[in-house]
């Protein structure tokens, strides 16, 4: 999916700044966790243990064995970067509900895109959103509704809770361009074929919050922008 | 602190029903604070007091300073018993022109209006080389100046212009103009949202915590009976057993409660007048589709609300009130609303929207009529809980049928 809309962007730019098509970089690196490793919490199932089970352990911080930081969202914002604007997207992305875990954890998808809420688990969720650009919405889906469509239309990156089960969190992130990544279980991301510019980089975390830093992308360079996130 | 009213009926604290050890905690925090403030560091003050007190010349300059700035037109003050008003009198304020009215060489508008709001904001703006002045700047908010300016164009010893007149022949005015000074003597914004401001003690306690309810549209959402009771006693109609917040109580009168009980009736437009449980019967059909949807396959509306008096068990954080209790608080026609899309009446509320578009509702009950559904789940609610002598409609009556 994200293949196909590069190529539209780089129709889109062939149509009208010829000269940038070739012009591009990159962006990689890793996210580390630094400060005194917290235990994983395990949270006390008491509702619907049944499906959910009788514990489940808190994903808000997911590290390796070096502390290597997962689920961090990378993002650029700044003049120039090309805009999914006007382009629909075919196919929704879609989050499970599952032995009430959201899966994946971190969702991206782009403003007017279907998002697609799937119930697995035959029983009632809601989807409740803390968003503030798009309105906060909150939809129950009982056992009888497998599959929620919805809408965001505006850029920004917010939580999704159930109030049925407390644990439950995802982070949704609209973006209007392709320029973004989430770090793997080895902290690791990249972003490539960035037209060429300055920009402030993001990194996002839902539980250690968001850095930021100015970055300039050169031709054919790849630019290694490797940082540290932590509870301060 | 137990019982203010005992202390002084006139008294505005509410009781908190504090148990003995409660208060005596209280107390004593409030105790350590006044210590804390009494501890040494005074003294040297009370040194240099002491000296200036026997020194005569700082006493007649007291004396003299007593007599220019008028502190005994509030205070009182031996030896000023006799002592004249030391500025003009404003009961004809309001009827001077503006050729008397002394600008200065302010740029301010050449009106009675901007003098008189210029003249309490910064009292010495129209002053010259030529003339002085000793009316202090009281700091007064713009919006408290405009209703002091309300005040003095009233002062001219005859009628009050109509258009300064709080009109109470529009329908519900007198209500609400009663319920808000009631609101606002009591100082209710202190933990309640109502008309759109309040809710100061989330500066104190932060809003990590749960807070009192917002209590706009509460008028449209409760029965006036039953808000009424909760007034008079709100131990007995405790809403969400898990939480620790406490209603005080005022002790209201029956007038009192009444005022305020048709405010936020006004308020939220509805019939302030106490009405009977004498709903429409709801049919068997109706009644059976509305438990079904309540039930887990469905809604499950009880994994989150207390099922007469059995907690639910998800996290006390996350739970709803007893839906036994239900009819004899919520409006009948409150209900429907509230179940397709909570969010739309209380953003943010933990109840989700069941039924906000034709598409979510179940395809195999009631034909998958939405409009059906929320009305089944209102009658099931309805025929919850046994307290009341007019229990609607059972389903055996037309069940036999």
């Amino acid at each position: 999916m994200r293949y196909s809309n590069q190529f539209k962007s780089l129709i889109l730019f062939v149509l009208l700044i010829p000269s940038l098509v070739n012009a591009s970089g990159g962006i990689s690196g890793k996210v580390t966790y630094t400060g005194e490793r917290l235990p994983v919490k395990k949270l006390a199932v008491g509702i619907d243990a049944e499906v959910c089970g009788s514990a489940i352990s808190s994903e808000e911080i997911i590290l390796g064995k070096r502390g290597e930081l997962q689920n961090v969202v990378v993002y650029l914002s700044g003049k120039g970067l090309f805009s999914y604007k006007g382009l629909s997207q075919e196919s929704p992305a879609v989050l499970t509900q599952e032995k009430c875990r959201f899966t994946p954890r971190v969702v991206f998808i782009s403003p007017g895109q279907d998002l697609k809420v799937v119930n697995n688990d035959g029983i009632l969720h809601n989807f409740h959103t803390e968003s503030h650009a798009n309105l906060s919405l909150n939809r129950a889906q009982p056992a009888s509704m497998r599959e929620l469509i919805l809408k965001f239309s505006r850029s920004e990156i917010f939580t999704a809770i159930c109030d049925v089960h407390s644990w439950m969190k995802s982070v949704i992130v609209v973006k209007d361009n392709p320029y973004y990544a989430l770090t793997n279980e080895k902290g690791e991301y990249e972003i490539k074929d960035i037209p060429l510019g300055t920009y402030v980089l993001h990194f996002f975390h839902e539980k250690l919050g968001e850095k930021k830093q100015v970055i300039q992308i050169k031709e054919g360079e790849t630019e290694n922008v490797s940082i540290k996130m932590g509870i301060y | 602190m137990q019982n203010p009213k005992a202390y002084n009926p006139e008294a505005k604290m509410p009781s908190l029903r504090l148990s003995s050890q409660e208060a005596a905690d209280v107390t004593a925090y409030l105790l350590s604070n006044s210590q804390a403030k009494d501890d040494g560091k005074s003294r040297p003050v009370d040194e240099a007091l002491r000296a200036k007190l026997s020194d005569p010349d700082a006493a007649k300059k007291g004396f003299v300073l007593i007599s220019q700035y008028g502190c005994y037109g509030c205070h009182n003050i031996k030896g000023f018993e006799t002592a004249s008003k030391l500025s003009v009198d404003l009961s004809a304020f309001g009827r001077k022109e503006v050729p008397e009215l002394d600008f200065g060489d302010s740029k301010i508008e050449r009106t009675w209006t901007a003098w008189a709001h210029g003249k309490i904001k910064e009292p010495r703006m129209y002053l010259t080389e030529r003339t002085s002045s000793k009316m202090p700047n009281f700091g007064l908010s713009d919006e408290d100046i405009d209703a002091l300016v309300v005040f003095l164009k009233g002062q001219k010893k005859e009628d009050v212009p109509q258009k300064y007149l709080m009109s109470l022949s529009k329908p519900r005015q007198k209500q609400i103009e009663n319920g808000r000074r009631l609101v606002e003597r009591l100082n209710c914004r202190g933990c309640h949202v109502i008309e759109g401001e309040g809710r100061l003690i989330e500066q104190v306690i932060g809003s990590d915590v749960p807070l009192p309810p917002i209590l706009d549209g509460i008028g449209a959402r409760v029965r006036p009976d039953w808000m009424f009771a909760f007034l008079k006693h709100p131990e007995e109609h405790k809403i969400r057993p898990q939480l620790n917040l406490r209603m005080p109580t005022f002790q209201f009168t029956d007038d009192e409660a009444s005022s305020i009980v048709e405010y936020f009736s006004a308020l939220s437009k509805q019939p302030s007048s106490f009405t009977t449980n004498n709903y429409p019967r709801a049919t068997a059909e109706s009644l059976a589709a509305g438990e079904k949807l309540a039930s887990a396959e469905y809604f499950n509306c009880f994994s989150c609300h207390i099922q007469n008096g059995k907690l639910p068990l998800n996290d006390p954080s996350q739970w709803g009130p007893d839906l036994y209790r239900a009819k004899d608080r919520i409006r009948y026609d409150f209900i429907t609303e509230w179940i397709k899309d909570p969010q739309l009446i209380t953003p943010g509320v933990k109840m989700p929207g069941f039924l906000p578009s034709d598409d979510a509702a179940p395809q195999d009950v009631l034909g998958g009529d939405r409009q059906k559904q929320v009305e089944a789940v209102r009658d099931y609610i309805m025929s919850l809980g046994s307290s009341a002598s007019s229990t609607p409609a059972a389903a055996e009556p037309s069940a036999k049928k």
